[in-house]
């Protein structure tokens, strides 16, 4: 069993310059229990705009289409994001294909995680979908999370779905973000069309459909959802008992614990007009409902914010002005401190705002900087001083010593002759006349004698 | 002014109807892109080829990759409709594809330069639903 990741960016530099041809190309390639990636990255202004058809893959292979955090929508319809990254975008012409954007087609475990999808309608199409799945063997899951779905020129086509679920034997589908798939006096277009199988339908924001959640057939459980707009019913069919803690616009949100008839969309969203589903404020203090708590599935939202206890309903945790509480497993660890003040400084801002405090070894770097109080250096350190030392040391020389040792030499055995050197002044003379050899015994002896 | 990716070996599932609703076969079109449009480092060969099509337009070779549907439910058959018969291309195509990954089609008022014209590979382009080679211009 092995991952096996490669990279798809239509902007160039990468393995594939298409989700489709990613597919094409890694469908037979790996063994049953494999993982095989499609890191989806965006580094220019093209889109993908081929549509995409995940089927004949090798029994066991697991493919999970992936759009790398820096790549990712944050909640919202907006082509790049805050940081000016451009956002993975799936933009296809539809035609007459009953396909739709992506196409899932009889392959168990796939997983689509964090795409951007923006089917275009060019035509009377039906069935055709932003997601369509169609999964008929048993042993497996089909994941959709943290997607934003938006139908364009949805009038045009006949009756089309923002995700179908044409069979599946087991969905889950949570963190979604899905939108007009609104057709005037259409009975089939739907945000979330549920057929046969299992469905687990979790905190998804649907708005401006004919219908929101549609059970065709089959097992839907329906938790934390918030379905609004909906021209037709928010919530149709029979849910599973088990559903509960959904929001919608008319009266037909399941469950016990529920809020209906929520229409002041502006009151609720940030922008939705233009495809902002951020909520202004807890879904509790909005509708006033929180939602399950489903942490043990998953614990952050669709734009990657960590959800907090109570869950809001719907795709996105609401958050307080001034701060955003990130999950870093979801948007990359924190930057390496790099000694710069600065930069410090920024991290203990972030702890002192709505940041949770940051964990391991970020507190540990704080703390070093506000301190100033390094410990005491060991090892390393004292050998330095020894080395600087050394190195800085005049080299002393052999000299030195010698000068002193003769000046030593010198004046004692000076002192002890000088009295007598006038009086043997020339005798020395006359001896040096004389040509004698002058050492040490000979001069005692001139002395003596 | 477009570029076929085409699959350039066979994809295999054991399963007849899956091997034949979803792989992959020799000489299927994967994607028709622009001639602009960047490639990725395994769109390659052997894995791909390419046949860039210079002066035609994206939209007019789009067919190509189009799946094959069930006219009575609407279900996709085949991976593909259209197959360019692999095995029996000219030595010299596949000579070139092999030594360079890629040919050039000349078609249309294109004047550059150019391996062949599309008169000459037209017909290798089989319709699997139909049976019947292209024989239409582009």
């Amino acid at each position: 069993m092995a991952t096996y990741t490669k990279t798809i960016d239509p902007n160039g530099g990468s393995n594939y310059a298409s989700l489709n041809a990613w597919e094409a190309g890694e469908q037979s390639l790996y063994s049953s229990g494999d993982i095989a990636i499609a890191d989806c990255k965006r580094t220019g202004a093209t889109k993908d705009t081929t549509a995409v058809t995940v089927a004949g893959w090798t029994a066991g292979v697991i493919p999970k289409i992936i759009v790398n955090a820096a790549h990712r929508h944050e909640g919202k319809w907006a082509d790049q994001r805050g940081d000016g990254n451009y956002v993975y975008t799936l933009a296809t012409d539809i035609g007459t294909s009953t396909s739709g954007s992506l196409y899932i087609n009889n392959v168990l475990n796939v997983s689509v995680d964090g795409l951007r999808i923006a089917p275009n309608y060019t035509a009377a199409v039906s069935d055709s979908a932003g997601i369509r799945v169609d999964v008929y063997s048993a042993g497996g899951n089909t994941d959709i999370s943290n997607c934003v779905i938006r139908a364009f020129n949805a009038a045009t086509a006949a009756h089309i779905q923002g995700i179908r679920f044409q069979s599946s034997v087991v969905a889950r589908v949570w963190n979604n973000v899905i939108y007009d798939f609104y057709k005037s006096g259409s009975a089939y277009t739907k945000g979330l069309n549920c057929r046969t199988g299992t469905h687990y339908v979790y905190n998804n924001t649907i708005y401006n459909c004919n219908y929101g959640v549609f059970r065709e057939s089959g097992t839907v459980i329906a938790k934390n959802n918030g379905v609004f707009s909906c021209a037709t019913a928010c919530f149709s069919g029979s849910m599973d008992a088990a559903s509960d803690y959904n929001i919608s616009s008319d009266a037909t949100a399941p469950g016990t614990n529920k809020a209906t008839g929520k229409t002041a969309y502006t009151d609720y969203f940030v922008d939705p007009a233009n495809g902002d589903f951020h909520l202004k404020n807890t879904s509790l203090a909005l509708f006033g409902l929180s939602g399950a708590d489903l942490s043990g599935t998953f614990t952050t939202d669709a734009a990657g914010v960590t959800r907090t206890l109570p869950f809001d309903i719907g795709a996105l945790q609401y958050v307080a002005a001034g701060g955003t509480t990130y999950d870093q497993s979801v948007l990359g660890s924190f930057p390496a401190p790099s000694g710069n003040i600065s930069s410090i400084v920024a991290f203990s801002q972030s702890t002192t705002g709505d940041f949770p405090a940051p964990s391991g070894s970020i507190v540990k770097l704080i703390g070093k900087a506000v301190s100033g109080s390094s410990p005491a250096p060991s090892g390393v350190p004292s050998k330095l001083i020894t080395v600087t030392r050394t190195g800085t040391m005049p080299a002393p020389s052999g000299s030195l010593q010698e000068a002193v040792t003769f000046r030593q030499a010198v004046t004692g055995i000076m002192g002890s002759i000088s009295a007598v050197i006038s009086t043997v002044l020339n005798p020395i003379i006359e001896a040096s006349t004389n040509k004698i050899k002058i050492i040490g015994s000979a001069f005692r002896r001139i002395i003596g004698g | 002014m477009a570029q076929l990716l085409i699959k350039a070996v066979d994809a295999t599932n054991p399963d007849p109807d899956t091997d034949r609703r979803g792989c992959y076969k020799s000489g299927m079109i994967v994607e028709v892109r622009e001639d602009t449009s960047p490639r990725g480092t395994l769109e390659k060969w052997p894995a791909f080829a390419w046949i860039t099509v210079p002066g035609i337009p994206a939209d007019t070779v789009r067919k190509y990759m189009q799946p094959e549907l069930s006219a009575l439910t609407g279900e996709v058959t085949r991976r593909r409709r259209w197959q360019i018969r692999w095995s029996e291309l000219p030595v010299g195509v596949r000579n070139k594809f092999q030594a360079t990954g890629q040919i050039t089609i000349k078609a249309g008022g294109y004047l550059g330069a150019y391996d062949y014209t599309w008169a000459q590979v037209r017909g290798y382009f089989r319709d699997l639903q139909t049976g019947i080679d292209e024989a239409n211009d582009l």
